[in-house]
């Protein structure tokens, strides 16, 4: 074994490590200055609605395919109400008027999230509420306590269900 | 012998290079305030990093809008657009770096 020889080896092998790194390091740069991203105000909205709102918009803009992007929009919005129960009727209402195609994917999945983990059944109701009378264009129905009643003795299945969700509420509505 | 070990040291280095490699939130934080980046640049640092890094979205995301509430819309959004699957977990995290 010829000890210097191994010695310059090794220490060829460190060199090229490091300039590796440093170049990576240049990329990660060099990404950053060419992604190019509308400025916002500084003093911006920041709250659950306005962040949630702000990922969905992303999602909207990313690769993801349309399908995905529904299920990936619903998960936002759920996990936004979760984040914060007391606006869940804000945060559901103010996703929907923005999508109004997907209100009732947005308003089961944010019930079943709050139901699962034991929030209130009172903002769940809320929340529907809000989506049913804010998205009047989709819906154009107004939910009851009655409705509401019937709405629960459902299966969570059932309440998972947009097309059942919308059903019920429509076979419910006293228009 | 001595060529095969080296041919063995320089794959495994090349290929190791070509692993993605992970982003420490704490790092692009150092380095935004290090750098002085304006607020309308955050988003942008921190849309590459998570580019670099999608399994680290949510804890850049929410690192860069506690030291830049402002901007914590657009941070948000410009994450999810390359890191969308982690767009649940980008809400929750920035929702509570921000109400903090």
């Amino acid at each position: 074994m010829n000890t210097p020889i191994l010695k310059l080896r090794t220490a060829l092998l460190v060199v090229l490590f490091t300039l590796s790194s440093s170049l990576a390091s240049h990329a990660v740069a060099a990404e950053a200055d060419s992604f190019a991203f509308p400025a916002v105000a500084a003093d911006a909205p920041r709250g659950a609605g306005q962040i949630a709102l702000a990922v969905i918009d992303g999602i909207e803009a990313s690769a993801m395919t349309d399908e995905q992007k529904k299920v990936a929009i619903a998960e936002v919005a759920a996990a936004a109400a979760l984040a914060n129960p007391g606006a869940a009727n804000a945060i559901g209402a103010a996703i929907a008027d923005k999508y109004p195609a997907l209100a009732s994917l947005v308003a089961s999945t944010i019930i079943h999230t709050l139901n699962d983990t034991g929030k209130s059944s009172y903002v769940s109701r809320q929340t529907m509420a809000s989506l049913t009378t804010n998205n009047t264009a989709y819906i154009n129905l107004h939910i009851t306590e009655a409705s509401w009643d019937q709405i629960s003795n459902y299966s969570e299945s059932t309440v998972n269900n947009p097309a059942m969700t919308r059903a019920i509420i429509q076979s419910a509505s006293p228009n | 012998m001595n060529m095969f070990r080296d041919l063995f040291i320089t794959t495994l280095l090349l290929v190791s290079l070509g692993m993605p490699f992970t982003v420490s939130a704490d790092v692009v934080v150092d380095a935004v305030i290090a750098a002085k980046a304006h607020p309308h640049d955050v988003a942008a640092i921190a849309a590459a990093a998570a580019r670099k890094d999608p399994g680290a979205a949510a804890s850049i995301a929410a690192a860069l809008s506690r030291e830049a509430p402002g901007s914590a819309a657009s941070i948000a959004k410009a994450v999810a657009t390359v890191a969308p699957q982690a767009g649940a977990a980008i809400t929750t995290a920035v929702i509570a770096a921000v109400s903090k």
